[in-house]
C-alpha cells in the first residue's frame, strides 16, 4: 500500500463518524416519521375504500418524481432552508408508499371470520385494531417496512446535493475527484446499512409470524439504540467545539494578524460539486480557521441550492462566478467584457439580495477554445477566426451541452467556422481526447490543471463572444454584517492567479492527490506572497 | 326485521329462547338462519323489531357489554391465530378486566371441561391443533365469561361424522352440567333432533313451525317440515331394516 492510498484511507475513516451518523440520523427519522404517518394513513384507508384509490395514487405519484428532483425541489419549498429538514421530509414522503399499500394490503387480508370473532368477544373498535388486525397484518406491514428501509438508506445517498450530510458526500465528492477509494466507502457503508436494516427488520417479521413477540421487540430496542447512538454521535458532530480541531492544527507555523476577531464565530462555507470548489472551500477554511473561526463546510451543493442557501442566510459565503449569476440569477443574455459583468453583477446582487460580493479571486473559469500547443504553433492558429484558416476541416470535441448553448451559436455568429467538425463528449474525456490528437480543439475550462499539464493554448477571442467567469466571494448579508469577516476575507482577493489555480487543479485531478493538499498548496502560496496587491482593473 | 336491498330476508319472526334449553334454528341455505343468530349480539343491525335479553332490550344497551355477556361458536372455528389456546380463551375474561388467578383459573377449568389438557395444549397455537379440537377450544372460549346463552353457527358443521357425533354429546353434557341456553343453527335435521329442546323451522325469512322435536317429527304441519324431516327419517328406517335382516 503506497503512502498516497494509506493517507487517503486515513482521510476517508476520518470523515466516517460524521457522514455515517448523518446518514444513519437521517435514516431513522425519516423511517420513525414515515411509519408514524404511514400506518394510520393505511388503517384509515383500509377502513374507508373511497379513500383508498386517491390516496394511493398520490403516495404513487411522489414515488414516480426522481429522488433526487425531490430532494432539490423540497428546498425552495422550504423558502431556501437546506441540510437535515429538506432531505428529512423528502425522504420521509418516499418512504411512505410501501408502508401504505402494505397496511392496507395486511389489513383487508384478514379473514372477515376473525373480525366478527373480535367483536364477538366484546372487543371495542380500538381493542380490535391493536390487539387482533395489528398483530395479524403485522408481518406485511413489516414486509413493507423493510422496503421502505432500503430505499430511504439507498435515496439518503442523494441528499448531498441539498446541504445534509451523509454517505453521499464520499459519493458526489469522490465522483468530481475521481477518488474512487471515496466512493466505494460511501457504496459500502450504505449497503452495509441496507443490509443490517433489512436483517433486522426481516428477524422481527419471523418473530411475528413465529409469535415470538419477545425477540420482535429485542429488535426493535437494538434498531432504536442504533438509531439514537447515530443522531448522538451527529448532534456531537455538529456542535461547535471550542478547541481547535482538525484544520487549524494542520498550519500551526503561519503567523497570524495581530487581533483575532473572529475566534469562535461559527462560519459556514458552501461549495458546489467540482474540484475547484472544493480546493477553494479548503483554503477559505484554512484561511479563517487561522483567523480563529469556527468554519463549517458544506459541500457538493446543487449550484442554484447554493445560491438560494446564501440568500436565505442558510450559509455565509461561497465562491460563485460572475458568468453564472449574470445567466441564471440575472437572466441576462449580452454578454459584457470582463470588468464590467463584474461590476453589474456585484451591483445586482447587492440591490437585489443584499449580498455582497468582496471580490474577484483573480481567475477565470470561463469556455475557452483550447488547443495542443504544437499543434497551433503548426497551423499558424492563434485566435478562434484563424480556424476558417484551416486546410483541413478541424474537429471540436465539447462537453454535449455546449453544442446546444448561446455560446456556441454566438461563437458561430461571430467567427463563422463553416468548416469545423463538432464531437459531443463527456467534459472528463475531452481533455485525454485532445492530447491524444482524437480532436484538434476542445471547449476547456480556463482553470482546468490539465490546459498546462498537456500543454495547451487557450485561443484568444478578439470579439469577446464568450462570456467572463470570473471566481467572486460571494457573502451573506448576515456575514456580511459580521464585524472583521468580510476584511479577513479580502487577502484572498486576487490572490489566485489562472495558473495556480491550474497547478491546484492539477494536484488533484491528475496528481490525484486529495483537495486537502491542494487547500495546503493554495495557502502555502498565498502566505509567502508578497502583500495583497491592489484591485488592478483591465 | 332485517332487509337488504330493500327486500326482507328476516321478517316477523320472534319466538323464546328459555333458560338452560338448547333451541335450533333450522332451515336451507338462505333461509335467514345465520342472520337472525347475528342480530342478537348486533353483528348484524336490526331494521325492525325487537330482541330482548333477559329482560332487557339488546339494542338499548351498550353492544360492547352485550357481546362480552353472549358466547358466540363459529363454523370455521375463527381462532385468533397470533395467540395461544390459552389466550384465545382468556380473552373475553381479560376484556372484562378479570384478576389474572382468576383467568387463569377459569381457563385451565374449561380446557378440562372440553376435555384438552392445559400443560399439553395451553401454549399451542390454533393451527397446530385438529379440527375438532379448535372447536373444543372455540367452545371453551365462548363459555369463558360465564354467559348465561351461547349463539352457534353451524358450529359442527366443518367436522368428520365421528368426530361431530362425539363433540355433539360432549357438548350436551357440559350443556347440561352447566346449564345455560343455546341458540344454535344449522342446516342438518339429524343434528337438530339429536339436541334440541325446541326447533324452529325458518323458510324465507318466516317461522314455518316451531316446537319440540317429538312434536316435529309427529305433527309436521306442512309439506316443507314434512320434507325436512323426510331425510332423518329415511335415514332411520333404513338402518333399522339393515339391523333386522
Amino acid at each position: 500500500m503506497g503512502p498516497e492510498l494509506s493517507a487517503n484511507l486515513a482521510a476517508r475513516w476520518a470523515e466516517l463518524p460524521a457522514y455515517l451518523s448523518g446518514h444513519v440520523s437521517l435514516v431513522a427519522v425519516a423511517l420513525v416519521i414515515g411509519i408514524a404517518v404511514s400506518i394510520p394513513i393505511g388503517i384509515v384507508s383500509a377502513r374507508h375504500p373511497r379513500l383508498k384509490g386517491p390516496l394511493l395514487s398520490f403516495i404513487s405519484v411522489i414515488q414516480t418524481v426522481p429522488s433526487i428532483a425531490l430532494l432539490a425541489l423540497m428546498v425552495p419549498i422550504l423558502g431556501g432552508t437546506i441540510g437535515f429538514m429538506p432531505a428529512l421530509i423528502a425522504l420521509t414522503l418516499y418512504s411512505m408508499l410501501p408502508i401504505v399499500r402494505n397496511t392496507i394490503t395486511g389489513l383487508d387480508g384478514i379473514d372477515p371470520a376473525l373480525t366478527e370473532a373480535a367483536k364477538s368477544v366484546g372487543m371495542t373498535p380500538r381493542q380490535q385494531l391493536v390487539q387482533v388486525d395489528l398483530p395479524i397484518a403485522a408481518p406485511v406491514i413489516l414486509a413493507g417496512i423493510r422496503t421502505a428501509a432500503v430505499w430511504v438508506v439507498g435515496t439518503a445517498t442523494l441528499s448531498t446535493p441539498v446541504g445534509a450530510e451523509s454517505l453521499g458526500n464520499y459519493i458526489f465528492a469522490g465522483l468530481q475527484t475521481r477518488n474512487w477509494t471515496s466512493v466505494v466507502f460511501g457504496c459500502v457503508f450504505a449497503a452495509l446499512i441496507a443490509i443490517f436494516l433489512d436483517q433486522m427488520i426481516r428477524i422481527a417479521e419471523n418473530a411475528f409470524t413465529d409469535r415470538r413477540p419477545h425477540t420482535a421487540y429485542g429488535v426493535g430496542a437494538l434498531l432504536l439504540g442504533v438509531f439514537l447512538a447515530g443522531i448522538s454521535v451527529s448532534v456531537w458532530e455538529r456542535s461547535p467545539r471550542t478547541a481547535v480541531a482538525g484544520l487549524g492544527s494542520l498550519s500551526p507555523t503561519i503567523a497570524v494578524e495581530e487581533q483575532q476577531p473572529l475566534t469562535g464565530k461559527r462560519i459556514r462555507v458552501g461549495a458546489k460539486s467540482f474540484t475547484e470548489q472544493y480546493i477553494l472551500t479548503n483554503l477559505i477554511e484554512r484561511h479563517l480557521e487561522a483567523r480563529g473561526a469556527d468554519v463549517k463546510t458544506l459541500e457538493n451543493l446543487g449550484s442554484t441550492i447554493l445560491f438560494d442557501a446564501l440568500a436565505s442566510e442558510e450559509i455565509d459565503l461561497y465562491v460563485d462566478y460572475t458568468g453564472t449569476i449574470w445567466a441564471t440569477i440575472m437572466k441576462r443574455t449580452d454578454v459584457a467584457d470582463r470588468l464590467t459583468t463584474y461590476i453589474e453583477v456585484s451591483k445586482y446582487l447587492m440591490d437585489t439580495h443584499g449580498i455582497a460580493v468582496i471580490g474577484r479571486l483573480g481567475f477565470e473559469n470561463a469556455y475557452g477554445f483550447a488547443m495542443r500547443r504544437d499543434q497551433a504553433q503548426r497551423l499558424q492558429i492563434r485566435t478562434i477566426p484563424d480556424i476558417n484558416s484551416a486546410e483541413q476541416p478541424l474537429r471540436i470535441g465539447a462537453d454535449p451541452e455546449f453544442f446546444v448553448r448561446k455560446e456556441w451559436t454566438d461563437v458561430r455568429a461571430a467567427y463563422g467556422l463553416p468548416n469545423v467538425k463538432t464531437r459531443s463528449m463527456d467534459s472528463t474525456l475531452m481533455y485525454e481526447a485532445v492530447r491524444t490528437g482524437q480532436v484538434d480543439i476542445i471547449t476547456a475550462y480556463t482553470s482546468d490543471g490539465r490546459i498546462a499539464a498537456y500543454d495547451l493554448q487557450i485561443l484568444e477571442d478578439p470579439e469577446k463572444v464568450l462570456p467572463p467567469y470570473d471566481a467572486i466571494l460571494l457573502m451573506s448579508p448576515k456575514a456580511y454584517a459580521v464585524p472583521g469577516l468580510a476584511d479577513a476575507l479580502l487577502p484572498l482577493v486576487n490572490a489566485i492567479t489562472p495558473d495556480l489555480m491550474r497547478e491546484a487543479n492539477k494536484i488533484v485531478d491528475l496528481d490525484r492527490q486529495g483537495t486537502e493538499e491542494a487547500g495546503a498548496f493554495l495557502w502555502r502560496h498565498i502566505n509567502r506572497a508578497a502583500p495583497v496587491a491592489p484591485e488592478t482593473t483591465e | 326485521m332485517k332487509r337488504y336491498n330493500g327486500r326482507s330476508v328476516v321478517d316477523n319472526v320472534s319466538f323464546t329462547v328459555a333458560p338452560g334449553e338448547i333451541t335450533v334454528l333450522i332451515g336451507e341455505s338462505g333461509c335467514g338462519k345465520t342472520t337472525t343468530l347475528k342480530m342478537i349480539n348486533r353483528l348484524i343491525p336490526l331494521d325492525a323489531g325487537t330482541v330482548m335479553l333477559s329482560g332487557r332490550n339488546v339494542m338499548e344497551g351498550d353492544v360492547v357489554e352485550l357481546r362480552r355477556s353472549v358466547g358466540f361458536v363459529f363454523q370455521n372455528y375463527a381462532l385468533f391465530p397470533h395467540m395461544t389456546v390459552a389466550e384465545n380463551i382468556a380473552v373475553t375474561p381479560r376484556l372484562l378486566g378479570w384478576e389474572a388467578d382468576r383467568i387463569a383459573k377459569r381457563t385451565a377449568e374449561l380446557l378440562e371441561l372440553v376435555g384438552l389438557a392445559m400443560s399439553e395444549y395451553g401454549e399451542r397455537a390454533p393451527a397446530e391443533l385438529s379440527g375438532g379440537q379448535r372447536q373444543r377450544v372455540g367452545v371453551a372460549r365462548a363459555l369463558a365469561a360465564e354467559p348465561s346463552l351461547i349463539l352457534m353457527d353451524e358450529p359442527f358443521g366443518a367436522l368428520d361424522p365421528l368426530t361431530r357425533d362425539r363433540l355433539q354429546t360432549e357438548f350436551l353434557d357440559i350443556q347440561k352440567q352447566l346449564g345455560f341456553a343455546v341458540l344454535l343453527v344449522t342446516h342438518d335435521m339429524s343434528e337438530a333432533l339429536a339436541i334440541a329442546d325446541q326447533i324452529i323451522v325458518l323458510d324465507q325469512g318466516r317461522i314455518v313451525q316451531k316446537g319440540s322435536p317429538s312434536h316435529l317429527l309427529a305433527h309436521p304441519d306442512s309439506d316443507h317440515v314434512k320434507k325436512l324431516m323426510s331425510t332423518p327419517l329415511r335415514q332411520a328406517s333404513r338402518i333399522e331394516a339393515l339391523m333386522q335382516s
